[in-house]
Order: C-alpha cells, then structure tokens, then sequence
C-alpha cells in the first residue's frame, strides 16, 4: 500500500478521560472487532490496568478505513496513560504523525492533557483536539473549547464533539483524521531505521517488538542490530495486529507493525532504541533515545523471611514483562534479606508491588520510597546512593545534590492558597501562576523529588479536595543541604529507619518519626530508647517504658486451654516483629516511618 | 462442675450422677481432694447438695484427710447451710468476695456488699471445721490504693487462711470491657494494676502469708491442695458441662452447650468437646508454664531439659535472670513476683 493512504496516530488524554473507550469504538466502527466480540476495553489486557482505568503497555493496531471510496491503513498506537511513563508515550507519538488529544467535556483540560499536548507538540504532530462524553448532561463543550484554545493554544472551532460511549462523532473524527493528518515521510529506499517504541514479553514466541519502520524496510530472515545496545538479532517474522497478528513480507518505511526476532529477554531491548539492519547499518540512529533509569527506590522485604526465595523468582517473572524496574539484593539488619528496588515513578513501584502481593501472593515491607543523590566527597569523588545506609560518614561529603521536578498543576482557582502552601512547604520554588480560564489556574514549580515521593499527591488530592491535576517531569540535580538522619533503638542504629532529609526539616522529621516509634513499639522486658540522630547529635528522644504486666490471673483446669491460646495469639503477635538488639521492633514500625509526616 | 438456673437444676444434677458411671475413673479410686465449684453450688439446697457429694463418694470414696472444697458465694452462705455442706464433708469454703468496698462491688455487679461479706466470711470462722478461702480482685474500676488497703484490711480482721488475689483479666467478653472503652480513666494503668500488685505481696507476707502461686497466698500450710494438682500437672477428673480433665499426658473437655450436655448423658455417652494427648515436648511446656508460676520453682533437671528443647524459652530466661525477675537457688529455678507480673513474656516461648 501506498503510504498516502496511511495514517499513523495516537490518542492521548488525562486518565479517565474516555482514551480506551473511544479506541474500543474506533476497533468497533471499522470493523476490526465486531461490536458482539468487544471485551470492554479490548487495549488494556492486564487486570490490574481495567481496575485502575490506566494503560500500562502500549499497543499498536492497524485498521481499514474508507474515505470517498479510497481505501487508508489507519494505525492506533496506545500510549501508557501516566506520568512515571512519560518517556514512553514520547516515544509512542514519535512513531505516529498526528494525534487525537481527548478532554473531558465536564472535566476540562487537565495537568495531564497538558503534559501529553507538549509531548505531541514536541514530535511535531498534528493535534486534533476531541471533546468527549458530549452525552453526560454536565457536558460544557464550548468551556472546555475554549480552555483547550487559552491553556494549550489549539484552535477552539476545530475541537471535534464526541461521545465515545454512544459513537456520535467517531465517523467524523476519523474522516477528519485521514484528511488533516499527515501521511508518513520516509525513504523506502534508505538503510533501514526503525523506532523500537514498545516492547513486551510473549512466553511463546519471545520479545515482541513494536516499531515503527522510519526509512528502508524489514524481512524475516534478516540479521537486525540495535544501535544504542549494539545487540544483534535475526528476525523470525513482521508483521501488524489488526487487532489479532498478521504475519506481512515485510514491514516498510512509514509503516507500523510488529516484529519477532531471536530476541529472549525484555532487558535486551531499549524502548527508543533505532533497530538497522546488521550487515548494512544507517550511518546515524533516530533521535530521542534517552536510557531511561529508575528515579524512585525503595527497600522490598518479605514479611516471613523464608519467602525470599519466592520474591527473589517474583521480581524476576515480573522483570520479563517491564524492563523498567531493577532490583538488586540487599539486607537490613532489622529486615533481614530483601531487595532494593528502583521504578520510573510512585505509580510504577505501587503497580509492581502490588502486582507481587496480588499475582504471587507474598506478603512484603517497603520500606520509605527515596530518590538517588549525588554526592561529591571530599577527595573528589562523585558517589551515587540509593539508599540512605550507603551515604558516606559526614567528614567524608563534599555535597549533596538531589533530583528536581517540573511539576505542573492544574486546578480550580479556590484551591490555589492551600497547593501553594504545600508546594513551598516541601521546597518548591514557583516557576508559574497563571489564570487560563475563569476560575482555573496553572501552576508550575520546581520540586525535589523526594520531597514529592512520599505522599504529595494525597496531601495535593486533599488540599485541592480532588480538583487538582497533577503531572511532572524530571529536571536536573540541585544541589541542597541534605543531611543523614538516623533512628538509634538502644543506642544501636536501624539501617532499614535511616532516611537523607533536608537540614532544615531533620528536627521535625526526626520528631515525628520517634513519636511514632514510640505508639507502635510495644512495652517488653526492657525499657526502650529511641533516638533520632544527626551524626551524633541527638535531635530527639522518647522512651517506651519498661513492661510491667503480662501475666495469667488464673490458671486453673479449663483456664490453662484458654490460656494456652492466648498465648499462642501472642506468639503470633511476636513473629511480625524483627529484633533489633534485645528490643523487637514491629514490622508496623517500618511502614509507619513510610507514612511520617513529609512536611 | 457447673450448675445453672434454679428451675432445670434436677435434671442437671441427675446428669451429674449419670456422667459420674460414663467417667474414666476406676470405680472406688479413693479421691484426694474434691472441689465443688465453678458456678455456684451455694445456690443448691443444703439436702441436694449433701445428695450430690454422697452420689460421687460413694462411687469414689474420699480418702482420709481429703481436702473437699465448696465455692460460695457469700449472700448464700447461711447457719443452715453451713451445717450441710459440714456434713457432707466440706472441709474448705472458697468465697468469691472480690472487694470489700460497696463502690467496687456495684462495678463488678456483684449481689453482695460488703457486710454481706463480712458477715458470711465470720459465720466460716465460726465453725473450726471449715478452712475459709477470700478471693480479692485488682484492677476494679475505681479501685485505688487507699481502697485496696482498706480491703486488705478488712480481710486481714476475717483471718482467712488462704487468700486468692486476681489482677482483672479482659480476654474473656465482658461487660467491663465495653466500659472500659468507655471510660478508659476509671480503670487501673499498668503501671498502678503492677503497683497494686506487689503492694498486696508486700501486706500478706508481712502477715505471715506465703505467696505460693501468682494468684494465691496461704498461711499455716493451708494451701489449696486441689488446685495444686493442676500445677503439679496430676491427674484431675471432671464433672459437667465445659469440666476439663487431665490425667498423664492426656486432656479433655466436655461439652459446653448444656443441652448437648444434657443429651449426650441421657444417651449413657461421655458428653466429650474434645479429648487430645499432648507431646512429650507439649507435657514439658506445661509443667514449666505451671511449675514456674509456682514460688517452689522448677527443678535443675526439668529446666536443663526445657533449654534444650525451647531455645526461645532458655534466651528469655536468661534475661529474666539477668534483670533479677527470676533467681536460681541450688539450681532450682524459680520467678520473683515482679517476674510473676511479666511471666507471659517467658511463657510465650513454650507455646
């Protein structure tokens, strides 16, 4: 097929903003799927996706569609639907030409609509701005044009009014498509260069790798190379799903589809990677590959110990399907054997964890998610830790830096006091404030990440009382007046309770983190100190005093059975917790310190 | 053994004497000790009763200079029916008089005040054949100090020879319970429950008392003799609904819905919950659980053998010793009361 009659697009949107259904609607109109055999939601396969209304992995589809009697390849290509995977939506609109932006028409434009505008913008795609769930009776189409013109600067006449749910407009919307969005550029006769944009694990046939072929073509049988990893491979087969796979010749220029090479393990392919041909290599790669690393780690441990060899396979299973999660063991000593492991954002570590308590049913501790700082010591050296126990002694440290974040907000203009609050609360400094609709405001601020990994987007979901939308990207390394705060039980430091926090905030966080401390620890033989410490100044202190009572009043013929059970409840009790010296510190501890007080 | 309402209490003690055939105790085993109780069988017509205690003896005959116990409740303790439990053989009267504060009393819903009390527990002192057991109670709502010392002084005037002192439980459903939710300040802390304990430690050894078990004091060897069977770990038989029964390494327990009870004996069955042997391992436990809430302590022998079985069990007993809660003394091993207090800290590495 000619490549004027294809068209390549996405269809971006904040979350809940009616992506999937109206590329379940778009399957349904040009009869790829049959309105009897749609699965809801046919794009989003995994549960755990349905259930929280966010696509995880993107997919590509290709559908017929007629115009005036021309027969046009249209190419659906899904894009993760979060911030923590923002990257890879970048590189899914870089495979496509144009793209469908949906807003809500009772919600608006939002921080995330934004965000994947920018995107789209970015990759130079044409936008065609979509209105949905025109049906809702709360529907204000012509105030949510209007913010779609003043917040991203798209014409408001072209917006098109859409319900995905009943399919009015969805003809129009891809008759439109076909005639604004441009036809694939390319050379077919060029060396090849395709984008790798996705990628999956098929425990059948392999990685299954979705690309979108830039100049050149290609075959089953050829020897393909990577040019970011330099790993070569040979292909097995082309092909585009439609929605079910169709093997194809070859997969060309301006063409979207899949391929299977001998390729075993997801980690062996980059999302962004340029694939070429072995033996006749393009002389450059495509732009935009960024190695995509994790920003955000945390400690995984199991609760029973003995499960470690259960999580140790889990994370590996799970590692097959996201490439984008690493781990690597690590031990505490009040924890025990586990894993630290690093995720692309807050969303990820908590799909992955619960993916591991869900699908392999292990019960685990995480510890308090951190971020990775930079640190210079003294003789020069640059340090990179992930884990607070890994920090060099205070004598040693030149300076720390930390990870920023560009965060934009998005909300109704009464919860502008309390979001500024916060924001300045956890060391931001505002970058923008801007009125773009009556009664909506922009904000822009730089932001630590940790600061934000904890528990901002509850305090901003509360703040806001739900109207704030939130999204960021990650900025550079700053550098800040961090510092080490230790949790001493007994005098004995607790590696798995250390945390790095700004000088500024230690008192009260080391405050906070000992208060707590000292509701959960229960009274036992000793009494218990707890401490929390900078170097070795000690910025706060509590004690848990001395038990004085645990005893059986009666013990006498049926009470001795009883008894005997109530003590058995208290063994229980007993094996969550982890020794620390002689005190043993409930596993309730460790994720109490999780939920501390961040501001 | 249990008794229940007034009304169903012939069908009842008709089941006693039928499940006394079904028991599995050798016809004519001479009894060392018999204890009437759990419930209240001062409730029980004096003629009844005396009915009841010649229907087991004359299957199982007392031995000479067996300690025969009745629980009593102290508004049912009258000249009349003192003259029949005597008769019957009671050599022991067990009252549970809680507190003698009127206040404390009304919180635990009790019938009785305190000149009830004090009256039931002379009319016991009159009669030279009866030993008088006081059951005392810490941690009442509203209890404090002061009023503790005035109870123990009452009780000390009544000259008791055995005296049982219970800290407040809450494992069991309770209507103190909820009020205890309710109003939290109205009962004792840890702290002050603790205090009031070794207080009344310190009050009856002075008095010549000796604090034999965790809960129970004794003076001119009037130790409760049957109760010493359970911590000695030897064998006990039972009657009634939810009785329990050991004997070697074996335990059971009847049922506890008195209907289920009551058929099961009508069918000539033994109206069993349940019935287990324990684990050598299991036996060990216990003995060390009860022997260690003994002032007599444990043997070398048996502790050598519970740290060599119980890991947990030795590491915790060596902290024990170390903060002085438990001694050793010619390798007998045994628990201070401040050690009594913490005691399910050791035990809870037996179970």
């Amino acid at each position: 097929m000619n490549n004027d009659r294809i068209r390549n697009f996405s269809i971006i949107a904040h979350i809940d903003h009616g992506k999937s259904t109206l590329a379940d609607r778009i399957l349904e109109l040009t009869g790829a799927v049959s309105a009897r055999d749609m699965k809801e939601q046919l794009l989003d396969d995994m549960d755990l996706e349905r259930e929280r209304g966010i696509t995880i992995k993107a997919h590509a589809v290709s559908l017929p569609w007629t115009v005036d009697g021309e027969e046009y390849r249209l190419n659906l290509i899904d894009t993760p639907g979060h911030v923590d995977f923002s990257y890879e939506v970048s590189r899914s609109l870089a495979a496509c030409e144009g793209a469908l932006l949906v807003v809500d028409a009772t919600q608006g434009v939002e921080a995330q609509t934004l965000a994947n505008a920018y995107l789209a913008l970015e990759n130079d795609l044409e936008i065609i701005p979509v209105i949905n769930k025109i049906d809702l009776p709360s529907a204000e189409p012509e105030r949510v044009a209007e913010q779609i013109e003043q917040v991203i600067g798209l014409p408001a006449e072209e917006a098109l009014l859409v319900s995905a749910k009943t399919g009015e407009g969805v003809r129009e919307l891809l008759d439109l498509l076909v005639e604004k969005v441009p036809p694939p550029a390319g050379d077919p006769g060029a060396p090849l260069r395709a984008l790798l944009f996705d990628a999956w694990y098929d425990s059948y046939r392999g990685v299954c790798c979705l690309v979108r072929v830039v100049d050149g073509r290609v075959k089953p049988k050829q020897a393909i190379r990577f040019m970011a990893t330099g790993a070569s491979f040979d292909v097995e087969e082309v092909g585009r799903f439609s929605p079910k796979p169709e093997p194809l010749d070859a997969l060309e220029a301006g063409q979207v589809g899949y391929v299977f090479a001998t390729i075993k393990e997801l980690h062996q392919t980059r999302v962004g990677d340029t694939i070429t041909l072995d033996r006749e290599p393009a002389v450059a790669p495509l732009e935009g590959f960024q190695d995509i690393k994790p920003v955000v780690f945390a400690g995984l441990y199991p609760v029973d110990s003995a499960d470690y060899g259960d999580l140790r396979d889990a994370l590996d299973k799970l590692r097959l399907n996201d490439a984008s999660f690493t781990f690597e063991p690590d031990t505490s000593q009040a924890l025990g054997f586990g894993f630290r492991c690093g995720y692309l954002g807050l969303l990820h570590m908590e799909i992955i964890q619960q993916r591991l308590e869900r699908e392999f049913n292990l019960d685990l501790i995480t510890t308090a998610p951190g971020v990775r700082y930079r640190v210079i010591t003294t003789a020069g050296e640059t340090v990179w830790v992930e884990n607070p126990k890994d920090l060099p002694g205070p004598g040693e440290i030149d300076s720390i830096a930390e990870p920023m974040i560009d965060a934009t907000i998005l909300t109704k203009d009464e919860a502008v006091g309390p979001i500024l609050k916060l924001c300045e609360e956890r060391r931001g400094v505002q970058k923008r404030l801007e009125y773009v609709g009556p009664q909506r405001v922009l904000i822009e601020y730089r932001l630590p990440l940790a600061e934000v990994v904890l528990d901002f987007y509850d305090k901003l979901k509360s703040v806001s009382r739900g109207y704030a939308s939130f999204d960021y990207q990650i900025a550079a390394y700053e550098p800040g007046d961090l510092v080490k705060l230790d949790i001493l039980v007994n005098g004995e430091p607790v590696d798995a309770l250390s945390i790095i926090v700004h000088q500024e905030k230690a008192y009260e966080r080391g405050q906070s983190v000992v208060s707590t401390l000292k509701r959960v620890i229960p009274r036992q033989l000793y009494e218990v100190v707890i401490q929390a410490a900078v170097g070795k100044r000690v910025i706060s202190r509590a004690v848990v005093k001395a038990l004085r009572k645990n005893v059986l009043a009666k013990c006498y013929g049926g009470d001795i059975t009883r008894k005997k059970k109530l003590l058995e409840k208290q063994k229980a009790g007993k094996k969550r917790m982890k020794k620390v010296g002689r005190i043993e510190v409930p596993q309730e501890a460790f994720l109490a310190v999780l939920k501390v007080e961040g501001s | 053994m249990v008794t229940t309402q007034t009304q169903s209490m012939g069908r009842y003690l008709q089941a006693l004497e039928a499940e006394l055939e079904l028991i599995d105790l050798e016809p004519g085993t001479a009894l060392e000790t018999l204890y009437l109780g759990g419930g209240t069988p001062s409730l029980l017509p004096g003629l009844d009763f005396q009915r009841l205690v010649r229907s087991i003896t004359r299957r199982f005959p007392l031995a000479t200079g067996a300690e025969v116990t009745a629980e009593a409740n102290p508004e049912d303790v009258t000249p009349e029916r003192l003259d029949a439990w005597i008769e019957a053989g009671v050599t022991r009267i067990s009252m549970g008089v809680q507190s003698f504060d009127d206040a404390e009393l009304r919180a635990l819903d009790r019938r009785h005040d305190r000149r009830t009390a004090c009256r039931a527990a002379a009319l016991v002192r009159k009669r030279s054949e009866l030993e008088l057991n006081l059951d005392l109670m810490l941690g009442i709502p509203g209890q404090d100090r002061t009023s503790l010392q005035t109870s123990l002084s009452v009780l000390l005037d009544l000259a008791p020879a055995h005296v049982s002192v219970y800290l407040l439980e809450m494992d069991k459903p309770h209507r103190l319970r909820a009020l205890k939710r309710r109003y939290p300040e109205r009962f004792a802390g840890e702290e002050d429950s603790a205090g009031m304990y070794l207080e009344v430690h310190e009050i009856l050894t002075g008095r010549g008392f000796e604090h034999y078990e965790v809960s129970n004091f004794a003076r001119g060897g009037s130790r409760a003799r049957h109760n010493l069977r359970y911590w000695h770990c030897r064998p006990v038989h039972a009657l009634g609904v939810a009785a329990h029964g050991a004997e070697g390494r074996r335990r059971w327990a009847n049922l506890e819905n008195i209907p289920a009870y009551l058929e099961a004996v009508d069918e000539r069955i033994r109206p069993l919950a349940w019935a287990t042997v324990l684990s050598s391992r299991e036996c060990l436990a216990e003995e060390l659980l009860m022997g260690l809430r003994l002032e007599e302590g444990v043997s070398p022998a048996r502790i050598a053998e519970g740290r060599s079985l119980f890991p947990d069990f030795s590491r915790r007993l060596d902290e024990f010793l170390d903060l002085g809660l438990a001694v050793e003394k010619n390798g007998r091993c045994r628990l201070e009361p401040r050690g009594w207090l913490v005691s399910n800290e050791l035990f809870v590495t037996l179970v």
